[in-house]
């Protein structure tokens, strides 16, 4: 892999949002309660706060660092410690990956059909993510512009599709007097910010304005968020609650004109973000490798962790047990805390104080 | 040189397996593009309406069949016992609910349609006057006549018929009553009687052809422009377009009230000299047929204008105390009056 790659601040956050909008097209009642979802456009508002707050950690830590990304910084501040550092992202990376085939395979297999043999889809995906991955971050960069397109085009079209069949009287009027159910989906969506702990590798590769980058991802997740939860209550009603992944539920409601059951193009259109997300985070994972063995192994654990992510999203579906750990929000939401906000926020802070202790200026 | 090879091979492999196909012929599918379900002993009886894809010499674009089970599930694999054919629901565009299992619920059946991966969540759901295997068999049903009464086609008459995920989504609301085309068939042909209004999933009351049009009205989403309304005193007659109706709902000391104003452009027939007179006439015409409409559902408790939705929209606090919602909506008072310009 090159060492010195370089992607636009633009081509960054279309990688992010994508990777995003793969997460919130899989919201299932598997995750959380889905009748949740009627608070969603007030839950959007105040997660998009959070998730500003949330950036601050990641930049602040690579601004004080000369631009080296979280392990590279941790290395320099902890030494050996920078390796344990390293793991706990990579694994971080690696159970994000899991949890997003897994719900995607269990989307397809429960509500597009169910003699799909998820083995073979993860395969077909898992493999073409880790072709992307090995060809590097550049190439990346340059597939998920065109990508992006699609994603938006597919989101604009769903959303004037449905316009006739909305009903503004399903939708709950914003208000914060169910504050339970409103947190819920706040907490929920703050758990699945895996962009955050990607930003704390990722920045450093970028050029261009990322501050304008970074608002611009978090705005523009947060507003398609709103739009379409706003969209599936008005549409669905009281019927939302008996549905397991609302999002394709819609889908196949959607018309064009005499063209019906759209729910096989935006099928289509979201298995291209799903391979942006795992192409992005297989590569993230190989970075972590890279810090605590070496380039040779690096290289190795792309093909690795696709083997890994293959094998255990298939298990994943057929075991309750393993099934209920890695779906557990609470978990994810500290490990996503940890890696986005807290080891970021200590490295910045250590940065400073090193800094301050030499004489030099930051 | 390797590369080159590696995607021709995979593209000729892609060619090969990935088309997605089943293993069985469309003549070994039943391709169902509509189903009846009644109700009777315990027993569902489906009669499943599919595209004829033998060449045999009746000639028709479709078969029906029959089967009979504890489940619908089970009614259906009767038929795949009898036919050998293996059914495909995607194709599907329309549920006919037998007069039967309206009144005895219709939660299960729905769950099936709601459940099953294959169904589309917009497939219409009509009610039958009476049994909905009598009307599957008319020689003259086809799946374009189901559609053009979900499309309110004015030849077959004035109807409202739901899509499935607001019919079952009305039924499992706390305020709202689900409500769909009420069909009957007659000389071979089939025929709009009304709207079937339920009680949860069970079937409530009937509205009559005028007092379909009554709802039609309030609600406001329906092409009105082919129907003709008699003014009242008058050898004349008109149609509405342009429907806009404004219902404000509020609620105070336990007591829902509910202000219905229609305005509409009114399209004469006939000639007229005094259009004052006119307007003021067809204004009283959609007067008495909307609160005839308003007045039999709320008689009856049920609410199928969506009143209860507005007032959790306007106050919600009030909305969640409600806890007999039928008694609510009997105890309203609604006031309903009209606007009409003539063109």
């Amino acid at each position: 892999m090159k060492t010195l790659e370089r992607l636009s601040a633009g081509q960054l956050f279309m990688m992010l949002y994508i990777s995003r909008m793969v997460v919130n097209v899989t919201y299932s009642s598997y995750s959380s309660d889905v009748g949740s979802l009627r608070y969603g456009v007030t839950a959007s508002v105040i997660a998009m706060v959070i998730t500003f707050f949330m950036l601050v950690p990641v930049y602040f830590m690579i601004r004080t660092n000369k631009n080296r990304n979280v392990t590279d910084n941790a290395f320099s501040v902890f030494r050996w410690l920078g390796k344990a550092v390293a793991l706990i992202y990579g694994l971080y990376f690696l159970w994000i990956l899991i949890n997003t085939i897994s719900f995607f395979d269990i989307m397809v297999k429960n509500a597009a059909n169910p003699n799909t043999s998820v083995f073979i889809l993860s395969l077909a995906v898992v493999g073409a993510a880790v072709y992307a991955a090995y060809k590097g971050i550049e190439a990346l960069g340059r597939a998920s512009s065109l990508i992006f397109i699609i994603i938006v085009a597919a989101l604009i079209v769903l959303i004037f599709s449905l316009i006739p069949e909305a009903d503004i009287l399903n939708t709950e009027p914003p208000s914060m007097e169910n504050s339970t159910d409103i947190m819920e989906t706040v907490f929920n969506a703050i758990a699945k910010n895996s962009c955050i702990p990607a930003m704390a590798f990722l920045l450093p590769l970028a050029s261009g304005n990322l501050k304008r980058g970074a608002v611009c991802w978090a705005f523009g997740v947060y507003l398609s968020m709103a739009v379409m939860i706003f969209m599936i209550t008005a549409v669905l009603g009281d019927y939302l609650d008996t549905q397991v992944f609302p999002v394709y539920t819609v889908t196949a409601i959607a018309s064009l004109g005499v063209t019906r059951r759209l729910d096989g193009i935006f099928l289509g259109v979201w298995t291209a973000g799903m391979f942006v997300k795992i192409s992005l985070f297989i590569y993230l994972i190989s970075v972590c490798v890279k810090r605590i063995f070496g380039n040779k192994a690096a290289k190795l654990s792309i093909i690795l962790s696709g083997a890994v992510i293959v094998f255990v999203s298939t298990a994943v579906s057929g075991t309750n047990g393993i099934f209920n750990l890695l779906f557990d929000v609470k978990l994810l939401f500290i490990f996503t805390m940890l890696t986005g906000v807290i080891i970021p926020l200590v490295l910045g802070v250590v940065n400073i104080r090193r800094k301050k202790c030499s004489g030099m200026q930051i | 040189m390797l590369k080159k090879v590696l995607v021709v091979l995979f593209m000729f492999v892609a060619v090969l397996s990935l088309q997605g196909c089943n293993i069985k012929q469309l003549n070994e599918k039943m391709i169902v593009q509509g189903m009846g379900i009644d109700f009777a002993d315990g027993d569902y009886k489906v009669t499943v309406m599919y595209i004829n894809t033998h060449n045999d010499e009746s000639g028709n674009s479709h078969k029906t069949a029959t089967g009979k089970g504890r489940t619908i599930t089970e009614a259906v694999s009767d038929i795949v016992t009898g036919n050998g054919l293996e059914p495909l629901y995607s194709h599907n565009s329309f549920v006919i609910l037998g007069r039967s299992l309206c009144e005895s619920g219709v939660n299960e059946a729905m769950e099936f349609f709601a459940g099953y991966y294959q169904f589309k969540p917009s497939i219409s759901v009509l009610a039958a006057q009476d049994s909905a295997a009598e009307i599957m068999k008319q020689d003259s049903i086809t799946p374009e006549v189901i559609t053009r009464i979900s499309d309110n086609e004015s030849t077959v008459g004035l109807s409202i018929t739901m899509p499935l995920y607001t019919f079952w989504g009305d039924i499992r609301s706390r305020s709202s009553s689900a409500c769909t085309a009420f069909i009957s068939a007659e000389d071979n042909k089939i025929k709009s009687n009304g709207i079937a209004v339920f009680d949860g999933d069970k079937l409530s009351h009937i509205l009559s052809s005028s007092q379909t049009m009554g709802v039609a009205v309030i609600r406001g989403k329906t092409d009105m422009s082919g129907e003709a309304i008699p003014v009242e005193g008058e050898q004349k007659s008109f149609s509405l377009s342009n429907i806009n109706t404004e219902t404000n709902v509020k609620a105070e000391n336990g007591v829902m009230y509910c202000n219905i104003v229609v305005k509409a452009e009114a399209n004469m027939y006939e000639y007229i000299s005094d259009k004052k007179n006119i307007e003021e006439k067809i204004e009283k015409s959609i007067n008495s047929i909307t609160r005839d409409a308003v007045k039999e559902c709320t008689e009856n408790g049920s609410d199928i204008f969506g009143f209860g939705k507005r007032l959790r929209f306007s106050d919600k606090k009030i909305y969640n105390t409600v806890k007999d919602w039928k008694k609510f909506i009997k105890n309203g008072t609604y006031n309903i009056s009209s606007e009409i310009s003539v063109r």
